[in-house]
């Protein structure tokens, strides 16, 4: 079963897989912060509809429209 | 001359190092891309001359943005160029992206890390060997500490790269993404070899589980607002404005009464009298509020604190299809709506862009605030600063209203919301003064030229009739008087048909900041007499409570001012920019009519109160559901085939 952003809950860490079903755009904005295969990323905070994501050491918020489209495999 | 490029991603304080650098006041801030046009400013080194250049923020060299373009074109095509790269200490896990693919592009690379001493241990000697470019450490914000930098500049030889073919803009995102995790698998073994090893997630602070999340955050804001509000309209912007008209008028009437002994012309000395110097005072008045307005809105963005709020609304505004971006801009409309109208092309989606430039003149911008002063003070003296309040939250009001009738009537794509969290820092109090000064003296050459000049346009106008005599000694109709008069029958229906609010209405299309002096042209009255001489009905202009709440609403609604017309062309199209007025016009119209006539049925029986409540509650559940029903959204398509498909309606388009 795929797993995206949205599943992970606060705290829980994991690794990105892919993002697909966006603009590319978009999906190149996503990967110059640092979404590419195998990163590591963990939900610090959600609030109000956005996901605050840690990931190469920085802090970035997302809406989870956004992180519906990232797919990710859970961290151990 | 030598020329120096500055790039860096956004937020890293490369603005603030191009201030430094050259001693300039360009404005930096807090907030993703504000950088938007290539600056450009000369400094001097050890006798020589250097040409910098400060270009928009950056993630990438390969582009599908207009302004990652120019930039990206920009470096390749000046190869006889320094290229300094800013990177954050605390986010070189990421910043380093993007000098990595400068070297790609170019010889004469530098690496300026500006240092905050936080992350401890970390080597840039080790960084500077393994990567085989000069870098050097920095604080963007203290001039003594880039001896350095400039020493490296000056030695740094010049030699061209020969270019490979670029396939920015065409490139495949497959192979972006292969490339993108091989360059940051590459970064990450360079800065693990310099013993790189930060806290925590930079940007994020304990504090924002509190400050961003229910009730609290809300509660802060709130709190924020209203202290914003205070220091600009309550005792200390009040008290400051005061002070400066008095002194103000106290030379002015030294100079005029030496005037008065040299030359004897009524008509000369009534032109220079209101003329020129009654529009001069009139405007410094409210110099110290609008500056104090900028000063808070500086503060906030500095602190980190505005982009928190666009965070924490992005929910909220996603409900009028906006996202919490937009607010961005649309708090800089408070400002001043010209200068907000620029930041609207950080957004990168075009119908976004749009619905904000359309949205943004209804947040009342900081011109309309002398008008909203003295005519509050002429008739609710007690409640002044409520009334200012409620015409704030008017405007707020309709430009909700406004979002969800075009969010009812047109088909777009869900925005998506992305943004990097800045830092809390203490406020650097240096760059928040130097960036209210220079709004301040923005705002001074602004009097000084265009305004200045257009009042004594109206005065000649207002006073002199189309054969030029002075109508003030042998009587009869001024040319604008008969223009006015033309026009008058328009604005009678909203209650203030005289001549005099016309010329005010007219000039004020010009700039806001006419309307009071045009006021106090037409009533022959200094600044200070400007008020009372608003309610003795006598006065060539005059208002009843209401009719000046009427005459209040129609200023906050309708069209800005010839700059900010022009800015919205600017950034989105001529057809946008004439709807938009339109619009302004119509909405202006209907609802300070609105309102004069519920004024006057509420005064003839109270219980019509209700009645009208009841009316506009119902207008606001129709257009509430309006926006709320289903629509076909557009099939996305994943690859888009550019300007000549339609499919969808440009969303995609960059």
């Amino acid at each position: 079963m795929s797993l995206s952003l949205n599943n992970l809950k606060e705290g829980e860490k994991g690794a990105v897989l892919s993002i697909s079903n966006l603009e590319n755009r978009i999906v190149k904005r996503l990967i110059e912060m640092g979404f590419v295969h195998g990163e590591k990323i963990e939900v610090i905070r959600r609030l109000n509809g956005l996901i605050i994501v840690g990931l190469r050491s920085f802090a970035l918020a997302i809406d989870s429209m956004l992180a519906s489209k990232i797919a990710i495999e859970r961290a151990i | 001359m030598r020329k120096v490029i500055l790039a860096g991603n956004p937020n890293t304080g490369k603005t603030t190092l191009f201030n430094t650098m050259t001693a300039s006041n360009e404005r930096a801030s807090n907030w993703h891309g504000v950088t938007v046009d290539i600056k450009q400013k000369s400094y001097v080194f050890n006798n020589r001359q250097y040409l910098l250049f400060d270009i928009p923020g950056l993630y990438s060299l390969d582009y599908y943005s207009e302004e990652e373009k120019i930039s990206s074109k920009f470096i390749e095509e000046n190869q006889d160029a320094v290229v300094v790269c800013i990177l954050d200490e605390n986010n070189l896990r990421r910043n380093l992206y993007l000098a990595l693919e400068l070297m790609e592009k170019t010889n004469n690379l530098i690496l300026a890390v500006n240092m905050s001493g936080e992350v401890k241990g970390f080597s840039y000697e080790k960084l500077e060997e393994v990567l085989g470019v000069k870098v050097v450490k920095i604080d963007a914000r203290k001039k003594r500490t880039l001896k350095k930098l400039y020493e490296a500049i000056e030695s740094q030889t010049i030699t061209q790269k020969e270019q490979k073919k670029s396939n920015a803009n065409n490139f495949s995102i497959e192979d972006f993404e292969l490339k993108s995790r091989k360059n940051f698998q590459k970064i990450d073994n360079i800065l693990l070899s310099a013993n790189y090893k930060p806290k925590g997630y930079y940007g994020y602070c304990k504090a924002d589980k509190f400050l961003l999340k229910g009730f609290l955050g809300f509660f802060v804001f709130a709190l924020v607002m209203m202290a914003v509000f205070f220091i600009t309209f309550g005792f200390i912007g009040a008290s400051l404005s005061s002070l400066v008209g008095e002194a103000l008028e106290f030379v002015v009437e030294k100079i005029m009464g030496a005037l008065e002994g040299v030359i004897s012309s009524r008509g000369f000395l009534a032109f220079m009298r209101e003329g020129v110097f009654g529009s001069i005072i009139t405007i410094m008045g409210f110099m110290p509020q609008i500056i104090l307005l900028f000063l808070c809105l500086n503060f906030l963005e500095d602190i980190g604190y505005l982009s928190r709020v666009a965070l924490m609304f992005d929910g909220l505004l996603k409900k009028f299809n906006l996202t919490g971006r937009s607010l961005f801009s649309l708090i800089m409309g408070f400002g001043c709506t010209t200068t907000a109208l620029l930041t609207t092309r950080t957004l990168d989606n075009q119908s976004l862009k749009k619905r904000t430039a359309v949205l943004l003149p209804y947040m009342s911008c900081s011109a309309k605030l002398p008008i909203y002063a003295v005519i509050c003070s002429a008739f609710f003296t007690k409640h002044k600063a409520l009334m200012v309040f409620l015409l704030y939250m008017l405007g707020i009001f309709i430009m909700i209203l406004i979002a969800l009738i075009m969010k009812a009537f047109t088909v777009s794509e869900p925005t998506s919301f992305m943004m990097e969290m800045p830092k809390y820092r203490l406020p650097n109090l240096k760059k928040v003064f130097k960036n209210a000064w220079a709004s301040a003296t923005d705002f001074l050459l602004r009097v000084g030229g265009i305004l200045l000049l257009s009042s004594i346009v109206v005065f000649v106008l207002y006073n002199f009739s189309f054969k030029l005599e002075y109508v003030g000694e042998i009587g009869g109709k001024s040319i604008l008087e008969t223009v006015a008069k033309g026009l008058k029958f328009i604005f009678v229906p909203l209650g203030f048909g005289s001549v005099g609010a016309v010329v005010a209405i007219l000039s004020g299309l010009i700039a806001k900041e006419m309307v009071v002096s045009s006021l106090a042209i037409v009533n022959g009255v200094m600044a200070s007499g400007l008020a009372e001489s608003l309610i003795i009905s006598g006065s060539p202009v005059h208002f009843s409570p209401l009719s000046a709440i009427s005459f209040l609403v129609f200023i906050l609604l309708y069209p800005t001012c010839i700059s900010a017309f022009f800015s919205m062309k600017k950034e989105t199209s001529l057809k946008v920019a004439l709807l938009s007025a339109f619009l302004q016009f119509v909405v202006a119209y209907i609802v300070s009519g609105f309102i004069y006539w519920s004024g006057k049925l509420i005064i003839y029986k109270w219980w019509f109160s209700i009645v009208l409540l009841f009316i506009v509650a119902l207008i606001t559940i129709v257009v509430i559901k309006l926006s709320k029903r289903k629509k076909k959204v557009p099939i996305r398509l994943l690859n888009c085939a550019g300007r000549n498909c339609k499919e969808c309606h440009g969303n995609n388009l960059v």
